[in-house]
């Protein structure tokens, strides 16, 4: 199979508070997202400073990183739908073209 | 205005109200009832600038109001020394020692803020909430909106018998549906529900459409729906996180429905009234008068001006609080001990007993201690072992661990005694299916009526005797239960070997338990017993999610016992001896009762040390509840302190039990010899710690992000339901009308209640808890502080926004250091006059300067 073969999507990646996912996640859902990938526990460096990764008794204030790929015409509803968020709370939003196999799956 | 409706407009809805919805905390649902800061979405700005916001959006102070301060200054609550330390905390300019001169007129900065602080017009206690239109317009359809909404609410949340309105559907499909039938609404609004879009976004959009709102204004009249009735409001939030069929989507669209439909068809959103400049030119003429100096030279009113537009009338109350904090973390903060100093050999104690680090464990600690060769420790009450626990008698599992937390294991309870416990598991659940049947035949319409004929006379003779004899009633039920039978917790089978190492050397690291061990560790969870009281688990363990400890206690101590676990212990340097045995027990801190929970668990030779450190308990406990006693209201301080303890646990008419965690101010981090034998009154979280066992300072880093965080949500719900109870706290108990199990209405109807009762943080009309922020002092190497401060956010936000106080000490002879704008600074809590501020009172001051 080559790249040719696959279907273009459109990848949402977010990071926000674990304390913000519930929230993230149901609004990316009613958005029209078929689901999302969430990596807990993520570390890094940015406008904030060092972010540091797990806490062994705080589940609540580490990092998720949230990653859902959506039909192309359905990721600008669900960009306009963070913005907001993210313009009140801490995180940050990457969107790139991506392609996947089974598009029935994210469709 | 005309705004295209698409789908990306209205995610952009959806948007607004997730944003909008971090202007409250999520309301935990009673059964687990979980104080949280109500502002706690306003944790990431800085702690004067979150009260102008709170202010604006909730029309509350979060701080007493200034009036109140100035009376504290006048009772000499807050010296004026304090005021001063305070000022030239928050404002640096007013550390200048030179003098201002204008025209013959001469002040200093702080002289001239120090008169602000205590002439200038105060700023407003209380004004409204963020304005919905028809606040502005027609309170009496404001009043309609709230009321409508509130009834909905309630007969969703709540478990009426013989009502269940919404059929699994959606909150916004059910209410359209049902909401254009109610004959109590105008033919014209039913109409108009009819021919709401059926995507609740869209009707939000409606709404935005029809008062021309865009951007920041169609955010804030979103914010202003949510914060109208901020109860409700806060339970959708909670709820919304695990049913995806109720959201605020659906509540922000069904009242800007209604809202908009019950105004007149022809309303315009109202116009504010614009800031005339009054409030600047009198605060101007309060400080002028009071310095004597005269207004009408310019150069004089050019200097007081601009030394007054340093601070605002939220800087003022800024400054107060600190003020008002510096005496009680001078209450608190442990002494420094001598450099010189004999160090003597301690014998080995008969015991170590580890309480949960909750306020209420001090005095206990305190008097354990002075009973015997006891030494204490602190430790949060879930004991490091986070798990979901399924109780013997078949009730649902509950995550016993604090909210922070996920439960990594189900621990379960059982017991070798099949038969014994297959009876007692019947007893347990026709009691509970009796209470049940006789909660529904209340609840229904008619069954009351015929169940109080046929039932009454036995219920009315019960209700006669629990008001009568409460103490009697309750040793009747008791001897009437079954004894449950001997059962063990299977933490040692369902964590691995290498999560039971990681937990217990995380645990005995993080309280530096690491050598010495006693022949006996008692690990001890704490409960409350309390009768008829809504808020009941508000009392339990707070690290536990608002449950007893007993189960944590029992899972810690078999993991501690746990031969494997002791071995690889061994290994990595934790080496606990042979002969020492954990025990599990737990505190009602209500009666003061600590009991053992597996007494068939104790071996022969220790059975002696036990006996003799149950007398000591015993001891602890007549004199705990004798201290507790005497800030309790209503008590009979010269009768026997434990009959009185016993009779508040169950009587049903008790609104004071206890008072939970009312005074908690400061948290510290710290061996237990910084503050052994000192009396805190109950207001300090202690958690133990050593800085040299824990090499890494991971110890250090799971204290700072997790006990302390828990310890000021606990902090900051305290403060917000004394400073504003009628918007933060839950309201006096006699009102309490309890929906479901999801919170309480005052009365009738209105908003649910947040927060904590009345009788919580206050008797009659006056406040008992001090609202002060948190208070921490940490005793470790700065520079680890440092690192964490730095890689964590949360704590971070807490600290450099002033949520919290933070002062360290690298050892119990240096002075505390305090984490301020610039770092860390000497911070003299004894506050001794500075350079530029005044000395003596300020009347003296005044004349010296005109002289």
């Amino acid at each position: 199979m080559s790249t040719s073969d696959l279907t273009p999507m459109t990848k949402i990646e977010v990071v926000v508070a674990s304390d913000d996912v519930a929230e993230v996640s149901a609004l990316m859902q009613s958005l029209g997202a078929r689901g999302y990938t969430a990596i807990t526990g993520v570390a890094g460096v940015g406008h904030h400073g060092h972010r540091g990764g797990r806490l062994l008794f705080n589940d609540h204030d580490t990092l998720t990183l949230l990653v859902s790929v959506v039909a192309p015409d359905k990721a600008d509803g669900i960009i306009s739908g963070i913005r907001p968020v993210l313009d009140r709370a801490s995180g940050v939003m990457f969107v790139s073209p991506t392609a996947v196999s089974r598009p029935d799956y994210f469709a | 205005m005309t705004t295209v409706a698409t789908p990306a407009r209205y995610a952009t809805v959806r948007g607004w109200v997730a944003a909008s919805a971090r202007s409250i905390a999520p309301h935990f649902p009673i059964e687990t009832f979980i104080a949280r800061n109500p502002v706690a979405g306003y944790e990431t700005l800085d702690h004067e600038e979150a009260m102008r916001r709170i202010a604006h959006d909730h029309g509350v102070l979060l701080t007493p109001s200034e009036e109140r301060f100035r009376a504290l200054h006048t009772d000499g609550r807050i010296p004026l020394a304090d005021l001063v330390a305070a000022l030239h905390q928050l404002v640096p300019e007013a550390r200048s020692p030179h003098p201002i001169v204008a025209d013959e007129f001469v002040t200093t900065a702080t002289e001239v803020l120090l008169q602000d602080l205590l002439v200038s017009p105060p700023r407003a206690a209380t004004s409204t909430a963020l304005p919905t239109p028809a606040s502005g317009l027609s309170p009496r359809v404001h009043a309609r909106v709230d009321d409508l909404t509130s009834r909905w609410l309630t007969a969703l949340f709540g478990d009426a018998a013989w009502s269940t309105p919404t059929r699994g559907e959606g909150m916004w499909d059910a209410w359209r549906r049902l909401a254009a039938l109610d004959p109590t609404l105008p033919r014209r609004v039913r109409a108009g529900i009819r021919s709401t879009p059926a995507e609740p976004a869209a009707a939000i959009d409606v709404a935005l459409e029809h008062w021309g709102l865009e951007g920041d204004g169609a955010e804030e009249f979103i914010r202003a729906h949510i914060l109208a009735q901020p109860g409700w409001s806060a339970l959708v939030r909670h709820t919304a996180a695990e049913s995806r069929s109720l959201d605020l989507v659906s509540l922000v669209a069904i009242r800007a429905t209604l809202e908009r439909l019950l105004l007149p068809a022809g309303a315009t959103l109202p116009v504010g009234a614009p800031s005339t400049g009054r409030d600047e030119e009198a605060r101007l003429s309060a400080v002028a008068t009071a310095l004597r100096a005269d207004l009408t030279v310019p150069d004089v009113r050019a200097a007081l001006g601009r030394i007054l537009s340093l601070t605002d009338a939220y800087t003022r109350l800024s400054i107060w609080q600190e003020a008002y904090e510096r005496r009680t973390a001078r209450a608190l903060a442990p002494a420094s001990a001598p450099v010189l100093r004999t160090l003597e050999e301690t014998p080995r104690p008969l015991a170590q007993a580890i309480f949960c680090i909750d306020t209420r464990s001090e005095s206990f600690r305190r008097h354990l201690e002075a009973a015997g060769p006891v030494e204490t420790l602190g430790f949060a009450g879930f004991f490091a072992v986070p798990i979901s626990f399924r109780p013997a008698d078949g009730a649902p599992g509950v995550a016993s661990c604090p909210v922070l937390l996920t439960p990594r294991v189900a621990v379960s309870e059982s017991s070798v005694e099949r038969d014994a416990l297959g009876r007692w598991r019947r007893h347990r659940t026709a009691i509970a299916e009796r209470g049940r049947a006789a909660h529904a035949l209340g609840e229904s319409t008619l069954a009351p009526y015929a169940f109080a004929e046929t039932a009454g006379w036995f219920f009315g003779a019960a209700s006669v005797a629990r008001t009568l004899a409460p103490r009697l009633w309750s040793s009747v039920r008791t001897g009437m239960r079954r004894a449950k039978p001997t059962t063990r917790v299977d933490a040692d089978v369902v964590f691995s070997l290498d999560e039971r190492v990681l937990y217990a050397e995380t645990a005995l690291r993080m309280m530096g338990l690491v050598d010495g061990f006693a022949p006996i560790v008692l690990v001890c969870g704490h409960g409350a017993s309390v009768t008829n009281n809504p808020f009941a688990s508000g009392l339990q363990c707070g690290a536990c999610g608002g449950h007893e400890g007993e189960p944590n206690a029992r899972a810690a101590a078999t993991i501690f016992n746990d031969p494997a676990t002791r071995d690889a212990l061994a290994e990595r340097g934790i080496t606990i001896p042979d002969d020492t045995l954990f025990v599990a027990a737990q505190m009602d801190t209500v009666t003061d009762e600590v009991t053992l929970l597996e007494p068939w668990a104790i071996p022969a030779s220790h059975e002696m040390r036990v006996l003799e450190l149950t007398r000591h308990l015993e001891t602890a406990r007549q004199a705990n509840a004798a201290d507790r006693l005497a800030g309790l209201p209503g008590a009979d301080r010269d009768g026997d302190a434990v009959r009185e303890t016993l009779r508040r646990s169950s009587d049903w008419a008790e609104a004071f039990p206890e008072w939970g965690l009312m005074g908690n101010a400061a948290f510290i981090v710290g061996p237990r010899a910084i503050t052994a034998g000192v009396d805190l009154g109950r207001r300090a979280f202690l958690h133990s710690y050593e800085a040299a066992a824990d090499p890494d300072g991971t110890g250090l880093e799971t204290i700072l992000t997790a006990p302390l965080v828990v310890a000021q949500w606990i902090n900051a719900q305290y403060a917000a339901s004394t400073v504003a109870p009628d918007r933060f706290g839950a309201g006096p108990k006699p009102l309490h009308n309890v929906v479901g199990t999801t919170g309480v209405l005052s009365g009738f109807g209105g908003d649910l209640r947040i927060g904590l009762p009345w009788q919580s943080v206050g008797v009659g009309r006056h406040a008992h808890h001090e609202p002060v922020r948190l208070q921490v002092f940490v005793q470790a190497p700065l520079a680890r502080i440092n690192e964490i401060v730095d890689e964590s956010e949360v704590v971070r936000n807490l600290v450099v926004n002033r949520w919290i106080t933070l002062r360290a000490r690298e050892h119990d002879t240096a002075r505390w250091m305090r984490f301020g704008r610039y770092g860390w600074e000497t911070d003299d809590l004894d506050t001794t006059p500075v350079t530029g501020m005044p000395v003596g009172d300020h009347e003296t001051t005044t004349k010296e300067n005109r002289s």
